[in-house]
């Protein structure tokens, strides 16, 4: 039976509780009103008339902004919310990895929990049985396994999460942000598992705000602007379309609290060629913000000291512009950093433990740019 | 450590599928997997037994306190009445009383307490109400032991009575049944639902006959009136009087009888047009 996903003319409406808005006359009247106020009941269309249709081979990615609903179609596409009209049908095993960390019973221990939330996803006893040391290996908990959850940390409670979550293959996965937090090692195996799962899956649904994230998995796209579909398309043209909307949105000043980019969007992007002239040390490359705007910033970080740039020039990478989908070429980069004294030679760098930051500002430079490989060994200390 | 895994490892049916609604359709596929209701429910009962020292004692001791505790204290205060009967009384009274009480307040927070599992997506809501019942089944277990001591202490049980209020044991169940699905809905709907429940418990308590004899009402008065208005009172007695080899008045057995068909429909109804919502509103 091959996987399949068919949303029709799929519509949520939501009861929301507001409360009314009330001129407060002091401290004791802002209290009262609190406490006595009744919220008011409104109902709320949080995905309006939505259709899609996801065939085996589909990797689906969701963009929109911060409370566009991607969620909540996941949410739906995960029924537990139930569309007000329209139609959902899911053919294939379905597995959403959305809040990993929940589902647990903190006073029972971890092999309980781990049968509990085993069996609450759908799994047989006696195959939970056998996987028990393969989750707690991963989720490096094996000395752990009669203790009560309570006592485990946080970031102990999500890796062995996301160790059961991902126990098994499902036809169906999907996934609100990638998923994957903790130390290094643990990031590293996450990584490897969803990577063996996504590429297992017959059909992977994510939603994200990582461009790069979602160039790399996903082949179509569909963008949610106000809970109504409003693209839908190949992931270049999603990706394309994502960003004409926010560039848009960001030209007409709407909201711009709204927009991700002000609580920090990602930079990302790659040094691609370094050199010393003249005291100066000049970077080549491009960077790009998960919004598809174009930072201005670049910093030098030398035995963890910044070294602000003195010039920055743009340089048109319509290479780059068509692999992410944005809307303007000029993300590629040649910026010029003064050196400070006693530095002269690319291995010189290398020691002091040099790499690139990006920001929005010169002032504010925070994203570590990635090194290409070919840069990389010409920093390699000599030895 | 990325090994595959056999697909015949999930059981599609096991955490629902369909559109949620079918209350029926719903109960029979919890009752043909029930492991996920049955762990939970066991985990949370030895769970609350573990935090504490003494474990097992802690869940026999509100028995203990009820039935003697409470029951010596008030059988002072009847002169003549025998104290094995009395006790006998009072613990089946008792015992009825808490499974029913609560199964009803343990409901209005069900979906609540289950949240997680819910925004999950395991959404065949019956598992979290049959989840509901076995916690209050196992509560009722406990009180066995101390029903049993004034049971041998009244000596006149009657075999056949305990042939029928074993029935009438079913017939109770199949009502916390429905109460907790409507309740339920209701408490997921109103949070404040089980603070009220909680509230008027007391005082439902002390209108059931349990630490009192339903005779000392004066016949057509207005107490009396108001005991036989209180749904619990037929259902303690539909179970007690058996027993204790006493006639079960047929207003009792009718009442029972309405509720459970009325209270049926309803849940059904009340779940085909509500259970959809739960995941919005908890």
């Amino acid at each position: 039976m091959g996987a399949r996903v068919r949303v029709e003319h799929l519509t949520l409406d939501v009861p929301a509780y507001l409360q009314r808005e009330r001129a407060a006359t002091g401290w004791a009247g802002l209290f009262l009103g609190a406490a006595f106020d009744p919220p008011k009941r409104r109902l709320l269309r949080l995905l309006d008339d939505i259709s899609f249709e996801l065939r085996e081979g589909d990797r689906l990615a969701i963009l929109g902004r911060n409370g566009a609903g991607k969620s909540t179609l996941l949410r739906v596409l995960n029924r537990v919310y139930q569309p007000s009209s329209g139609s959902l049908s899911i053919d294939g095993s379905c597995q959403a990895l959305l809040n990993i960390s929940l589902g647990f019973n903190g006073e029972a221990t971890v092999r309980e929990n781990i049968y509990l939330r085993g069996i609450a996803m759908g799994l047989d006893a006696a195959f939970l049985r056998d996987q028990i040391p393969q989750i707690l290996e991963f989720s490096g908990l094996r000395e752990k396994v009669n203790h009560r959850l309570r006592t485990l940390s946080t970031g102990q409670k999500m890796r062995l999460g996301f160790a059961i979550s991902t126990s098994v293959q499902h036809d169906i996965i999907m996934m609100d942000e990638w998923v994957g937090a903790g130390d290094a090692d643990f990031m590293r195996k996450a990584k490897e598992r969803m990577q063996s799962r996504v590429g297992g899956s017959k059909i992977v649904v994510l939603a994200s705000h990582s461009t790069g994230l979602l160039r790399d998995i996903c082949n179509r796209g569909i963008v949610i602007e106000r809970g109504r579909l409003v693209h839908s398309g190949d992931i270049t043209s999603s990706l394309k379309f994502y960003h004409d909307l926010l560039a848009r949105l960001r030209s007409d000043g709407e909201a711009s609290l709204d927009m991700p980019a002000s609580r920090g969007a990602q930079i990302f992007g790659a040094v691609e060629a370094i050199s010393i002239e003249g005291g100066q040390c000049m970077v080549r490359g491009w960077f790009v913000d998960t919004e598809g705007a174009v930072p201005s910033g670049l910093s030098l970080q030398l035995d963890g000291q910044r070294h602000v740039m003195s010039a920055i020039e743009r340089v048109r990478r319509p290479d780059v512009m068509r692999h992410f989908g944005l809307g303007t070429d000029e993300c590629g980069f040649l910026a010029t950093i003064p050196l400070p004294a006693g530095f002269t030679t690319l291995e010189a760098l290398g020691t002091a433990e040099a790499s690139i930051l990006a920001g929005e500002t010169a002032d504010y430079t925070h994203a570590p740019l990635r090194i290409a490989a070919v840069v990389a060994a010409q920093l390699r200390p000599a030895r | 450590m990325n090994e595959i895994v056999l697909e015949g490892s999930i059981r599609p049916g096991a955490r629902g599928n369909g559109v949620p609604g079918a209350f029926w359709r719903e109960l029979r596929e919890s009752f043909r997997f029930p492991e996920f209701w049955a762990l939970s429910s066991w985990l949370d009962i030895i769970v609350r037994a573990r935090k504490s020292r003494f474990g097992v004692l802690w869940l026999v001791a509100p028995s203990v306190v009820y039935v003697f505790g409470l029951g010596t204290f008030f059988h002072g205060m009847l002169p003549g009445a025998s104290a094995g009967e009395y006790f006998a009384h009072v613990g089946l009274g008792a015992m009825i009383f808490r499974t029913l009480m609560s199964s009803v307040i343990g409901s209005a927070n069900v979906f609540h307490g289950s949240v997680s599992f819910i925004m999950d997506g395991h959404v065949r809501l019956t598992d979290y109400l049959l989840q509901s019942l076995a916690k209050s089944f196992f509560d009722m277990c406990m009180y066995l032991p101390v029903v049993l001591v004034t049971l041998v202490m009244f000596g006149g049980v009657s075999p056949l009575g305990l042939l029928w209020s074993l029935a009438a044991m079913v017939v109770i169940y199949v009502n916390a049944l429905w109460i907790s699905a409507v309740f339920g809905l209701v408490g997921a709907r109103f949070p404040d639902f089980g603070q009220l429940l909680g509230t008027i418990s007391i005082f439902l308590f002390l209108l059931t006959p349990i630490i009192w004899y339903p005779e000392m009402m004066p016949a057509g008065s207005i107490r009396a009136q108001l005991m036989r208005l209180n749904p619990f009172y037929h259902f303690v007695e539909i179970f007690r009087a058996p027993v204790m080899d006493q006639p079960v008045e047929s207003l009792s057995i009718w009442c029972t009888a309405i509720m459970t068909v009325a209270g049926l429909i309803v849940a059904t109804l009340a779940y085909r047009r509500y259970a959809r919502y739960v995941p919005l509103w908890i």
